[in-house]
């Protein structure tokens, strides 16, 4: 298609697009896969001693003991757990030493201790543009990765595993390929070498459009997905490509639909000072990896809207994920914060060729660009959490510190 | 635009009509009866059903296997009965149709179906035949519309006295109206009052007049004066030791070649006061048939028998080699086509030829996914056209064609060929030995053999084997651009493909070489014009034909080719009621023993 065409093309899309954007290639993909970057040190299974947590995974909790507070006995707990007729899914949250719910204040509560990741390298970016801080990298490249979120929670089994392996990785990722939503990205340049040019864009999308299937159940390429034009869902940062790897050369601040697909998770995934590197292969597929700063509370509060259930099947102590959370955090969302509120983290993604349309379906995408409309409660794939999250800043010592849990 | 539409036809339609000459049909030499039996094909069927009962009728059942004859189900229509197991499944169908019709409650939304061979277009058919007006509404709620008529409301001519007795009278009306429909004539005295006998009988053991009802429009439904198109000569009046087509006859090869489905009222009308028998009468008939939008569904009846669309239901692919391939996939192929097909010849009127030439067609998002390119809809099919520099142009280069003729795992020129030269040639290639070694051609590891062009040339060295290949697989070669299931390649096993090929002396490369080489072809229009007679009279041409089919050829080359006046000539021909006097039988079509026999009653 000519340069000319394409102009035509993207002016066409002038009632939705603030200023149809010039580009000389364009490549676009749906993304059939992503999940946290971590590093699985283990040579077999997915959950098996390794370099990276030389323990395993984090072991189940101890229900018993959790719920062993001043006022209630032994005798009370063995019946709340009795097994023909548990109540933990009623009680297991309120476990503070004044009957805190200590989802919702789980700095009441002495820090269980989540078992942390202790190796030294790890995927991901140099966030902080210091080689100093943070791990070797993976890659071989240099080092300086920044990957909080791997140290805190890269020993428990939600995440643990090679590539694709990880219980909550396929869980959540069945969910997105399952039609729950899409992710597309565009990525177009300005050169005449896709491959090398220095003047390219990347965006990313929500679809409601759903993936489909083909006979062998992975996710069949080339098709097409309207984008939806939600802001809180859409990103778009500056690139280039080298070889036909896309990074971008500067820190941006990056969001899409993260990949957890429960009513109760945060729909939005914010990454902060963002940096990315993906591989336009050859067979039209590209992968690679993004990274930046995420909001612990992000990460923290659809774990705990749905605590007793997380710490039934996933091997959480929800206390213990928000202090691994607290203790890792690196970086500030707001120079006035007092305390590190965000954690520096990576996702890797694997994406498919695909057509990206317009909300409507009329006309094809090339560009990458922002859409302005507005924010679409309905489609909300999820409502809102409820549950509000640990707003109230915990004290951090003296009288309002958590006493120790009754023995 | 539909308007328009309809007068475009009714233009071409009279000036198809004017060219013919006064005389309607063919009398022939020999005594009264039935001259053939034709079995409902499974759209017919579909068809006929909603027609007379309504779109929403459920119709679960398996049907009976059809049978290809000389290219077309329509001709091996006239050769196939019921099976004892087929019988079962048209009770069934019966029995839950008839259920249906007589339900007292509201019905519900009816739910989209798509795929479904004859599944019945939006337009006239959405009203039962002859249904009387809805009952007077109660007084309206006020959070609620009208209450909607019941089903039985709407198939119910008249009331019972008395819902828990019988009802002579109205089940005679009832019966009458629909036996008329279904068996596309009037019932007989004694078919009409064995069958009161029966509901009689069983509304008044059940106390309930409508399950005798029930189970006599069930015994309409199973009869094989339903299930089998019957086809009866009658006397020539005057003429004592001649024959013709009697009107009932003629109205159903009307009906079903214009509409795929069972005469109207109107046409029934038409038949039953001999206007069938008159050149007035009957041109007036074919121009109303011919300018519904009704006459879409013929259309695509007609080209989903001669594409042998029907092969769909045997056809598997490789998940492995082809994992997009899917049922869904398989019906959208389907579905392009025939969207194509009657959008091109119905609704644009172009030249048929252009089937092979045009870049304009439908898809959706399956298909946009398999010719990778972007739906630009929302859903469903949307109008799509091919750039001028891809490959993909004509139905020779949609998936239906493409993947009906290939293999499991690879694609088949020699498939592809002989296909070709069957459906739009109208050639037929006989069928290879029992012994053929098909090793070479199989090979596809051979390093030396990478592309099929040089295993079957390979395979070819075999004299007996180049007799037919020579002939079949240049125009399939043609084609192998696109692998088993319509995606296009350009190369195999990493060997660039040779798409070059020969046909009656052309040269060309690639589908769209190919695709001009048939559109110049004049066997392409002749063989159309022998398959539509063919599929309109259900039998096989023969020599005798010919002189018929050349003119008629000649006469769609002048009008430029284009098939609704095809259409319109053949009905209007003498010979589109001829039959062939030295088969009628007298009894009509056998099914089983019970099968004119209403169940339920004793």
């Amino acid at each position: 298609m000519s340069r000319t065409v394409k102009f035509a093309a993207a002016a066409t899309l002038a009632t939705i697009i603030s200023a149809a954007p010039a580009f000389g290639w364009s490549r676009s993909y749906v993304v059939e896969w992503f999940e946290p970057a971590f590093y699985y040190g283990a040579a077999h299974g997915d959950s098996d001693p390794g370099t990276d947590c030389p323990k395993g995974t984090n072991p189940a909790l101890d229900k018993r003991q959790a719920l062993k507070t001043s006022y209630r006995t032994w005798a009370e707990i063995d019946k709340l757990l009795d097994p023909e007729n548990p109540q933990w899914n009623r009680v297991g949250a309120i476990r503070g030493p004044n009957k805190e719910n200590v989802y919702e204040m789980p700095w009441s509560v002495p820090d269980p201790h989540m078992i942390e990741m202790t190796g030294d390298k790890a995927y991901g970016f140099d966030l902080d543009a210091n080689p100093k801080t943070g791990f070797k990298n993976i890659n071989g490249g240099a080092p300086g990765i920044d990957n909080a979120y791997y140290k805190a929670a890269g020993c428990w089994m939600s995440w643990r595993g090679p590539d694709k392996t990880s219980h909550h990785a396929k869980y959540v990722n069945d969910g997105m390929r399952d039609g729950v939503f899409s992710v597309v990205v565009i990525v177009s340049g300005n050169g005449k070498d896709p491959l090398n040019d220095a003047d390219v864009k990347v965006a990313f999308y929500l679809s409601k459009d759903k993936m489909v299937k083909d006979a062998n159940g992975t996710i069949a390429p080339d098709y097409s997905f309207r984008v939806n034009t939600d802001p809180r869902y859409q990103s778009i940062a500056s690139a280039r490509t080298v070889n036909g790897v896309v990074e971008n050369a500067a820190a941006a601040d990056m969001q899409m639909h993260d990949i957890e697909t429960a009513p109760f998770f945060p729909p939005q995934l914010k990454l902060l000072k963002a940096k990315f590197r993906f591989d336009m292969k050859a067979d039209g597929t590209m992968t690679g990896m993004m990274g930046g700063y995420r909001p612990t509370v992000d990460y923290y509060t659809g774990w705990a809207v749905a605590g007793t259930t997380h710490e039934s099947v996933t091997r959480i102590d929800i206390p213990a994920y928000w202090y691994a959370l607290q203790r890792n955090a690196d970086y500030k969302t707001s120079p006035a914060a007092e305390k590190n509120d965000a954690i520096s983290t990576a996702y890797r993604f694997f994406m498919l060729p695909a057509f990206v349309t317009t909300p409507d379906g009329k006309t094809r995408i090339e560009a990458a660009q922002l859409f302005s409309g507005p924010v679409d409660e309905k489609l909300s794939i999820r409502g809102r959490p409820v549950f509000p999250g640990p707003s109230a800043a915990p004290p951090a010592t003296g009288s309002g510190a958590a006493p120790a849990r009754t023995k | 635009m539909k308007s328009l539409v309809s007068v475009s036809i009714l233009a071409f339609g009279a000036i198809g009509l004017s060219a013919c000459s006064g005389k309607v049909d063919n009398a022939y030499k020999g005594k009264p009866g039935v001259v053939s039996v034709r079995r409902l094909t499974e759209s017919q069927y579909r068809h006929t059903i909603a027609d007379v009962f309504g779109p929403d009728m459920p119709i679960n059942g398996r049907f009976e296997p059809e049978m290809r004859d000389q290219g077309l189900l329509a001709i091996g229509s006239s050769r196939l009965s019921i099976s004892p197991a087929g019988f079962e499944q048209y009770y069934s169908m019966a029995s839950a149709i008839a259920e249906a019709a007589l339900r007292a409650e509201a019905p519900k939304p009816p739910a989209p179906a798509r795929g479904a061979p004859g599944a019945v277009p939006a337009g006239p058919a959405a009203t039962p035949a002859g249904a009387p007006p809805a009952p007077a509404a109660a007084p309206a709620r006020a959070d609620a519309g009208p209450p909607k008529p019941t089903p039985r409301d709407v198939t119910m001519p008249c009331k019972p006295a008395d819902v828990a007795k019988a009802d002579a009278a109205c089940t005679r009306t009832t019966l009458a109206k629909y036996g008329r429909l279904l068996f596309r004539r009037p019932l007989t005295e004694q078919e009409l009052t064995t069958r009161i006998n029966v509901v009689n009988k069983v509304a008044d053991d059940s106390h309930d007049f409508y399950a005798g009802m029930k189970q006599g429009l069930a015994s309409l439904l199973i009869a094989p004066d339903f299930l089998f198109r019957v086809e009866t000569a009658e006397a020539v009046p005057g003429k004592a030791d001649e024959v013709r087509l009697d009107g009932a006859t003629k109205a159903a090869r009307l009906s079903y070649l214009f509409w795929d489905a069972a005469p109207d009222e109107e046409l029934l009308q038409a038949a039953e006061k001999g206007e069938l028998n008159k050149r007035d009468g009957l041109d007036k008939q074919i121009r109303r048939l011919a300018s519904s939008p009704r006459a879409e569904a013929g259309t695509r009846a007609f080209f989903d028998d001669m594409l042998q669309n029907d092969l769909f239901g045997t056809i598997t692919k490789d998940p492995q080699i082809y994992p997009k391939f899917s049922l869904a996939v398989a019906d959208s192929a389907r579905e392009q086509t025939l969207m194509t097909l009657v959008d091109m010849l119905m609704v644009k009127k172009r030249d048929y030829r252009d089937i092979f030439t045009t870049r304009d067609t439908f898809i959706d998002r399956n298909l946009a996914s398999i010719y990778k390119v972007p739906f630009l809809g929302e859903t469903g099919f949307v109008p799509y056209t091919a750039p001028a520099d891809a490959e993909n142009a004509g139905v020779l280069t949609q998936a239906t064609f493409l993947s009906l003729f290939s293999h499991p795992g690879r694609s088949s020129p020699t498939k592809r060929g002989v296909a070709l030269h069957e459906v739009y040639l109208c050639e037929q290639t006989p069928l290879p030995p029992a012994n053929v070694d098909f090793s070479i051609v199989n090979d596809t590891t051979n390093p030396k053999l990478k592309t099929v062009r040089q295993r079957l040339l390979a395979h070819a060295t075999d004299e007996s084997c180049a007799t037919c290949h020579n002939k079949s697989d240049p125009i399939g070669l043609a084609l192998e651009r696109f692998d088993s299931m319509g995606q296009h390649r350009t190369a195999e096993n990493g060997d660039v493909i040779d798409a070059t090929a020969v046909l009656d002396g052309k040269s060309f490369d690639g589908a769209s070489g190919l695709g001009a080489a048939l559109h110049d072809n004049p066997k392409v229009p002749a063989c159309l014009v022998r398959n539509v007679y063919a599929y309109g009279v259900g039998r096989a041409t023969t020599p005798a034909d010919q002189p018929y089919l050349d003119a008629a050829t000649k006469a769609f080359a002048d009008d430029k080719y284009v098939y609704p006046n095809l259409l319109v000539r053949i009905a209007s021909s003498p010979e589109f009621f001829s039959f062939d006097p030295a088969a009628p039988t007298s009894g009509g079509p056998q099914v089983a023993d019970a099968a004119d026999k209403p169940k339920g009653g004793s």
